[in-house]
């Protein structure tokens, strides 16, 4: 029963919707749909109570009143049909609203007035145009007034209406009373009702939102906590990665740099030595493109991290023309720095600088084919603690154009596409430079005119320590009236040279050529001749060498002080200059500190002087370890190999340990004085690792003036600080580069160290022409003419002086110890094994006598023990040898046959050409390499390298340098030029034989 | 002059040819050219190569348009192209063999494969 109810109750729901959705329109809004309801429903009550009052007064026998509540109903029906039928809501109301309100003015006047219960009836009209009201505030007010006049209109005529008015029953007055009131009261209720609904309807929408709004807030934030947590992992996951990566990289790439490094000490081949190169500068490279990235991924994950440690600047720009040298000699352009009154005493990030510095320097390098490339720097900005600087590049390149400009510090862009295939790069140099300057609190731009070079500056904030600034050029220095020449070939470097010669007070005149040089001291000669020549030393036609070998040649001259300026340091130059009394040599770039102290040395402080006590330039302190010992921590084989070639190289002494426990029982073990001077210890090991090490050893308390330098894989500032944390003084990233190397030991090593190399250098300066040093260096390597006995691990020269230098004899021993010498270790070996001790202790004697003649140093020395131990018996420590013994055998052996083939090689060469004439044999060799560059023929880069001994033999090697750059650079229309020009020098015919 | 096969390296990094270089000398004689212009010039003289290894990324004239040219050209276009390119993409691929090219080979050069699509190329 109750469910029929509430199914009829649908039912008639569903009806009534149906109904009201008759003008709705697809499309409609909620509110459009909610109007035309209220208009239909309306209709619908007004339609159902014309029903009621036609039905009561045709009742009664009033047709004629009937007719109008009829008529509504009809009419409405009607109305409802056009909206159904036009969907014309606009329309279908006015008609509906006007109909209401004539209804009532009809009922007024066929019923009697308004005093009659018609007029009841026009007031109840109210509840229609209140409705209305929410529909359309505007509108029904629009009606309102409407209805008010009618209304007031309806009173004026009322006696009129009254006198044709029905007269109608008690009965009928009654009944129209009563369902006026009970219509108000049902429309007053029921609007309450609907009012009601209403705001519960609203309420309950307004909770409903709330309540959804908050689960979505909730689910929101609980998504955003999910994402930030995997993009925290995510984060956390590459830092690792990258550290990871960072340290997997470098580790091997070290193995490769550094025993690339190794490999070039060693007897090469030209070609290998090439191809070594190669290697060196693609690892080099590849480094650097890893650093690049690890650095642009730090930078971008807003985790670089600026250091703030006191650091010269001098430094900085000294290590970068070091670094920059071998290009810039490479491309023959000049690299100047010109530097105002600046601070030399920073706080900063020095490594960040050198990057930006190096990262622009290496920019235009790149981009420059000729010219010069200038560093200028100045102070911008000065506040108590704080300087800020500026630092312009400005090179004579390419250049770019504006649109070109404007994108170049974007990540991964270069100025062109097409740039990259020529000059490489991966484009990230700049974008690092630009948020390294915005991390030290500064900018960079450039300025660039396409074909005319650009000048990239950059400035940036650095700390400043306002006592202990050391500011240059105001000092007075008591060299008023001397006189300098200044001679160079750059114009910029004249000028520079110049004013920083003026601020020291010294009158300074500036030529551009060793000839107009030579010129100008002539003509100064009787008048007022120059107390100092500041020459450089690569200068076309004649060079700073000659220029002062002319100078010293005449001899009735008023001799000068020469202080020589180089681009890099050179053995050449010393071996060139030697006998010709140079007085100081300046490295460019040349600062005005470095050449004040040039200076200083050269000509006394003067008599007033304030200038600090003069100081053994860099020069003099070549790295000289001897008397040093390293103790070196490293448990990797290869690196130990490495490190320990690098230090033995400079003369230091070494210990191993192969891990950290090694090391701290090793320090810590000593009761006495420590014979180690530092450790240099590597931080990923096994065991105990380096930093672990460091901090058991400082722990220990007896060694905290221990210089401890950390090797680290890891390029990373947390890294060092972690370093620096667990005690130790600095660490130097691998792969190791020597000079750094050298130049940190030589930072933290103790007093006793530095002060005896400085004594050395200072005992060099004063004995000047016959320093010990310049004779030695040859032989440790370098541009050096190469021994052409150097056997590594023999001391050849000995051996051949003991067989009164009969080279041929030697020779012949080392054929035959290569060849019959090879398994006497194991015959040794078989020997003990048969227990023949005799035969043992034959074999062992006769080893070391060979060894010994050879020269063979080490193996001499194991055999000797070897047949120590034989001759006590001692069978078991005889054994314990074998292994080294076979292993310097094989060794000794490997290099003796090794040099052999070289030998022979070399040889066969010198046959072939001295078959001939020997200007005919060079000839011969030039026509037919002539022939292959003509040709195109890839045959030329290895006939090159067969001839190249012998090429360099006949003729001075400056001259086939070019040529051999651009054979093996596979440019032979610039290898034929090159050889015409060779050709011609030597005035060889070039002309092609099938010609 | 040899009755070995001649093979045309292009390629405007001397590293490169030096690789190649070594690896065909003896077997083959070898000609070298760094840039496009010279290729072509060489490819159209009096003694052409039998084969052509060319670079596609190279300044100025590129290894497409170096084949373009030679496909151009009576005698350029017997000579049968191998392009060496470091973009391993199937459009680029399609792109070089579209021109004529015989086959394809990726950077870096694999040593054995870059000597027995040569071969193949040159005794087919």
């Amino acid at each position: 029963m109750a469910q029929t109810t509430v199914a009829q109750t649908k039912r008639i729901k569903d009806w009534f919707d149906k109904i009201g959705s008759i003008g709705d329109q697809e499309g409609d809004t909620q509110q459009a749909r909610m109007e035309h309801k209220l208009l239909v429903y309306m209709g619908l009550f007004m339609g159902g109570g014309g029903i009621l009052w036609g039905t009561i007064c045709f009742f009664y026998g009033l047709y004629v009143p009937a007719i109008i509540p009829y008529g509504y109903t009809v009419l409405t029906v009607v109305n409802f049909a056009g909206l159904y039928w036009f969907k014309n809501f606009q329309v279908s109301r006015f008609f509906q609203v006007l109909m209401s309100l004539l209804l009532p003015f009809m009922f007024q006047w066929s019923l009697g007035g308004f005093v009659s219960s018609g007029a009841v009836m026009l007031w109840s009209m109210l509840a229609l145009v209140g409705s209305l009201t929410f529909q359309d505030i505007k509108l029904s007010q629009r009606w309102l007034i409407v209805y008010l006049l009618l209304t007031i209109f309806s009173g004026f005529i009322d006696d009129w209406v009254k006198r044709y008015a029905l007269n109608l029953s008690e009965g009928v007055t009654t009944a129209f009373f009563v369902t006026n009131i009970t219509v108000i009261s049902a429309i007053v209720f029921g609007l309450s009702i609907y009012l009601l609904s209403l705001l519960r309807h609203h309420q309950f929408q307004l909770e409903y939102l709330v309540e959804a709004r908050t689960a979505d807030l909730v689910q929101a934030t609980e998504q955003a906590q999910k994402e930030r947590q995997l993009a925290e992992d995510a984060n956390r996951a590459k830092s690792t990665f990258l550290a990871a990566m960072s340290h997997e990289i470098r580790t091997p790439m070290n193995g490769v740099i550094g025993m690339v490094h190794l490999a070039l000490d060693t007897k090469l081949t030209n070609q290998q030595q090439g191809y070594l190169n190669n290697i060196l500068i693609s690892a080099t490279a590849l480094l650097g493109v890893i650093n690049d990235i690890l650095d642009f991924t730090k930078i971008e994950a807003g985790k670089l991290r600026m250091e703030e440690v006191p650091f010269k600047l001098e430094q900085v720009m000294h290590d970068v023309s070091t670094i920059l040298a071998p290009k810039i000699q490479e491309k023959g352009l000049e690299l100047l720095f010109r530097v105002e009154d600046v601070p030399q005493y920073l706080i900063g990030d020095p490594l960040r600088l050198r990057q930006i510095l190096l990262n622009l320097l290496n920019n235009g390098i790149k981009f420059t084919e000729m010219g010069e490339i200038l560093v200028s720097l100045k102070v911008v900005e000065k506040q108590d603690e704080r300087i800020k600087l500026q630092f312009a590049v400005r090179d004579s390149g390419i250049g770019m154009s504006a649109a070109q400009a404007k994108r170049l510090f974007q990540p991964f862009v270069q100025a062109d596409d097409s740039i990259t295939r020529k000059y490489g790069g991966t484009g990230l140099g700049l974008s690092i430079s630009k948020r390294l300057t915005e991390l030290m609190g500064g900018a960079i731009w450039v300025e660039s005119t396409l074909g005319e070079g650009s000048v990239f500056t950059f400035e940036a904030w650095f700390g400043y320590d306002g006592e202990t600034k050391e500011v240059l050029t105001p000092r007075r220095l008591d060299w008023g009236g001397l006189r300098a020449l200044v001679v160079d070939d750059n114009g910029t470097a004249r000028e520079i040279l110049s004013s920083m010669l003026d601020k020291f007070g010294i009158e300074s005149r500036a030529v551009v050529s060793a000839a107009e040089a030579l010129a100008e001291l002539e003509k100064k000669q009787e008048t007022n001749p120059y107390q100092i020549v500041l020459a450089d030393w690569q200068m076309p036609e004649m060079d700073g060498a000659q220029l002062v070998a002319q100078i010293r040649q005449r001899q009735n001259w008023v001799q000068p002080n020469v202080l020589m300026v180089t681009a890099y340091d050179s053995q050449e130059l010393y071996d060139i200059t030697k006998p010709l009394q140079v007085d100081h040599y300046l490295t460019k770039p040349v600062s005005p500190s470095t050449l004040l102290d040039s200076l200083t040395n050269v000509l006394g402080p003067g008599k007033n002087s304030l200038v600090k006590a003069p100081t053994a330039s860099i020069r003099q302190v070549r790295y000289n370890f001897e008397k040093v010992h390293i103790l070196l921590v490293e448990d990797n084989e290869i690196n130990q190999q490495i490190a320990r070639s690098l230090l033995i190289k400079v003369g230091a002494e070494v210990t191993i340990a192969n891990n950290g426990q090694e090391a701290v029982d090793m320090v810590c073990g000593y009761d006495d004085e420590l014979p180690y001077d530092g450790i240099l210890m590597d931080v990923q090991m096994p065991f105990l690792d380096g930093y672990q090490a460091t901090k058991m050893i400082r722990d220990d308390g007896r060694f905290n003036e221990l210089p401890i330098i950390g090797l680290t894989a890891h390029a990373l500032i947390e890294e060092r600080q972690k370093g620096l944390e667990s005690g130790m003084n600095e660490q130097i990233t691998k792969p190791i580069e020597p000079e750094l190397l050298y130049a940190t030991l030589k930072q933290w090593l103790g007093a006793k160290v530095k002060s005896e190399t400085r004594l050395k250098a200072a005992a060099r300066i004063e004995a000047e022409s016959e320093t010990e040093q310049l004779v030695r260096e040859p032989e440790q390597g370098g541009g050096a003419p190469v021994d052409e006995w150097a056997l590594a691990g023999f001391d050849a020269r000995s051996s051949i002086k003991r067989l009164a230098g009969n080279e041929g004899l030697y020779r012949t021993l080392l054929q035959r110890f290569a060849e019959g010498y090879g398994d006497v270790v194991v015959g040794l070996s078989e020997a003990m094994e048969r227990d023949e001790r005799e035969v043992a202790i034959r074999q062992a004697h006769t080893l070391k006598g060979v060894a010994s003649s050879i020269g063979a140093l080490d193996l001499a020395e194991v055999a000797g023990r070897l047949e120590k131990v034989l001759k006590e018996g001692d069978f078991e420590a005889g054994r314990r040898l074998l292994p080294t013994a076979a292993a310097t055998l094989a060794q000794a052996i490997g290099t003796v046959n090794r040099f052999l083939a070289d030998k022979e090689r070399g040889e066969t060469v010198e046959v072939e050409g001295s078959g001939e004439s020997e200007a005919g044999g060079v000839a011969e060799m030039l026509v037919t390499l002539y022939g292959y560059l003509v040709d195109d023929d890839g045959e030329a880069i290895d006939y090159l390298a067969e001839v190249w001994d012998s090429l360099r033999h006949e003729l001075p090697e400056e001259r086939l340098l070019a040529l051999q750059t651009s054979v093996n650079d596979f440019d032979f229309e610039q290898g034929v030029i090159d050889l015409e020009i060779v050709a011609e020098a030597i005035g060889v015919s070039l002309e092609k034989r099938d010609e | 002059m040899s009755d070995k096969q001649v093979v045309l390296i292009v390629d405007d990094t001397a590293d490169v040819i030096l690789i190649i270089n070594k690896l065909l000398k003896g077997k083959y004689k070898t000609k070298v050219a760094k840039n496009g212009e010279k290729a072509l010039q060489i490819a159209l003289s009096d003694s052409p190569p039998d084969l052509i290894l060319l670079d596609v990324m190279m300044p100025g004239m590129d290894g497409y348009e170096v084949c373009q040219r030679l496909q151009e050209d009576e005698q350029g276009r017997q000579i049968p192209v191998v392009f060496l390119t470091g973009n391993q993409s199937a459009e680029e691929r399609e792109r070089g063999l579209g021109l004529g090219a015989v086959d394809y080979i990726s950077k870096p050069v694999e040593p054995a494969v870059l000597f027995a699509c040569v071969v193949r190329v040159l005794e087919s």
